[in-house]
């Protein structure tokens, strides 16, 4: 479990030393197998938020807990950051050797492990994420969403239990974003990992458990998805989309039609609007 | 007088083991004032298409024509083809270079000569354009600014060189919904009203269909189908085949015509949706 209590974190930016509050007092448990995820416009403070979770930043003030482990005792931040993998946006930032398998190997090559018992992780974490046959490719000529991959793998193969990913779709074309996606998914359902997805895509949200949105440096919504998205006049306040078919069900309402507004899929909004037509 | 491509052909690295074929015997024109959208997978050849457009890139065969010009041809003044055709690269915010958001947007103007009152009417009136309130922040570092004002003060660069074509490669990428949106209204009011002629790179159909006019899909160097936007998009299956999602509405009403409902196909928002729908069932009502 990870538990983030009362965080504040602060620095200072511009010639006038100014201190800005990035997070404000944030409140946050996520329990293990859980899929959570964290919305929010430029700037409210999701990146700041997931740097924290393993204790990449330190809070200024508050708390931060992984596992029992408080994030400010240095002693155990390795500990942390092997429980609590990290992929980023830009998959070209975190790749660091010339071969797939070496990539993903860099993690536990690091920690000491036997070199059989590392030869094993990487195969099975290329495996888990279907990358399996391009073990021996350098990874510069993989596409985006494969890079990524590289990336999960890596995580799995420190033997992560909890992965954070921060916006690991952007850079993507659709199809790449649809592995990717697809791949967080059977790691949460079928290896039981816990994934904390940072997106700007409502449609990525909508497959999570759990959704908080943050907003100047506060989490200040909280719920399953169908709570959140039908909130549709308040997350268009914050800057946010909501998913083009829960869009259309809350302009339905509008006219009168007695649509529920927790519908973010074509087939769904098929069955409901056929009555009418 | 418009950009016209004909039969263009593009080797990287040609004559070596390594050759690639990027573009295949592309032939397209596009009219001034036009708002044109170019879709299309990562690799399928749209970055290297539109920088033939102002000859970033010269083809290996076939011609590029601007307003009846052949800039392939040897002495061309490509400075001046510069000027007329803008490009916005992606992530244009890792070009901004100077001190001061003014010296960076008044990079351009002054490398053509011009006198120093008429470059800062260019800045401040490109400033205005992209949203930006020129005096607040001119004086200030363009470090300093948020990731969706570095991008717009990126675009004011281009957009103080005053270009009747303005190129945008994924304009909108890493941009939260309401950077995005902010990039879309100012390109609609471009075109609108500055009447400059817009051609926009993305892979998002539900970006394009908001803005664009006409559209090229372009897959593995070719090509495969242009047209307006319900021309296009109600090729679904051949769409979805090469990895082009159409946009989710455009899709639902898809799904509601094909079980033999009575509802057009060409919708591309949640609010064309909404009309639709409400308006075949007040129809029905009538009947």
């Amino acid at each position: 479990m990870i538990k983030v209590e009362n965080l504040v974190y602060e620095y200072y930016m511009g010639e006038k030393e100014e201190k800005f509050r990035a997070l404000d007092g944030i409140n946050l448990t996520i329990a293990e197998g859980e899929f959570l995820a964290i919305i929010g416009a430029n700037g409210s403070g999701k990146s700041t938020l997931a740097k924290h979770l393993n204790g990449l930043l330190l809070p200024s003030q508050g708390e931060v807990w992984v596992d029992g482990l408080n994030t400010k005792q240095e002693k155990d931040i390795w500990s942390i950051r092997q429980e609590v993998g990290m992929v980023f946006q830009n998959p070209d930032n975190q790749i660091v050797a010339a071969i797939v398998e070496e990539d993903v190997a860099f993690g536990p090559e690091n920690l000491g492990i036997p070199p059989a018992e590392i030869r094993k992780r990487v195969s099975d974490a290329l495996k888990v994420v279907g990358m399996e046959k391009w073990c021996n490719h350098p990874p510069h000529l993989l596409s985006g969403g494969q890079k990524q991959r590289v990336a999960i793998a890596g995580a799995l193969a420190l033997g992560s239990k909890y992965l954070i990913l921060d916006e690991p779709t952007a850079m993507l074309d659709p199809v790449g974003r649809r592995e990717v996606l697809k791949t967080i998914k059977q790691l949460n359902e079928e290896k039981n990992l816990t994934v904390i997805l940072i997106t700007h895509y409502m449609e990525e949200a909508a497959e999570a458990d759990r959704v908080v949105v943050m907003n100047s440096g506060k989490a200040i919504l909280e719920g399953t998805p169908e709570e959140i998205f039908i909130q549709v006049e308040k997350l268009k306040s914050l800057a946010l989309d909501v998913p083009p078919i829960t869009e259309l069900a809350f302009l339905l309402r509008r006219e009168g039609l007695d649509l529920p507004l927790d519908i973010f899929r074509i087939d769904e909004m098929v069955r409901y609007i056929c009555p009418y037509l | 007088m418009s950009i016209s491509i004909e039969n263009l052909t593009h080797f990287y690295s040609q004559d070596t083991p390594l050759e690639v074929t990027a573009l295949e015997d592309i032939t397209l024109e596009i009219q001034p004032g036009e708002f044109i959208g170019i879709i299309g997978q990562s690799g399928s050849g749209k970055s290297t298409l539109v920088q033939h457009f102002n000859g970033l890139l010269k083809p290996s065969q076939g011609k590029v024509y601007l307003e009846g010009q052949d800039i392939t041809l040897k002495g061309v003044n490509l400075r001046l083809i510069r000027q007329r055709v803008g490009m916005i690269f992606q992530y244009p915010e890792q070009q901004l270079f100077e001190e001061t958001i003014f010296a960076d947007v008044a990079f351009g103007p002054r490398n053509i000569g011009l006198a120093e009152e008429d470059v800062k009417a260019r800045v401040e009136q490109a400033l205005e354009l992209v949203g930006l309130n020129s005096q607040e922040i001119a004086q200030r570092s363009p470090f300093q600014l948020s990731g969706g004002q570095k991008r717009r003060v990126a675009m004011a660069g281009v957009l103080a060189m005053q270009p009747d074509y303005l190129i945008l490669d994924e304009p909108t990428a890493n941009l939260d919904p309401q950077g995005r949106d902010e990039i879309l209204f100012l390109l609609d009011k471009l075109n609108q009203e500055e009447k400059v002629t817009i051609i926009l790179v993305s892979h998002s159909m539900e970006e394009v269909a908001r803005v664009a006019q006409r559209i090229f899909v372009i897959h593995q160097g070719k090509v495969i189908t242009s047209g307006s936007l319900g021309q296009v998009f109600s090729q679904e299956e051949e769409l979805e085949t090469i990895g082009l999602a159409l946009p989710q509405v455009t899709k639902l009403m898809n799904n509601l015509a094909k079980i033999g409902k009575k509802v057009k196909t060409d919708i591309f928002t949640p609010q064309q949706a909404a009309q639709e729908i409400i308006s075949c069932i007040r129809g029905k009502k009538d009947v």
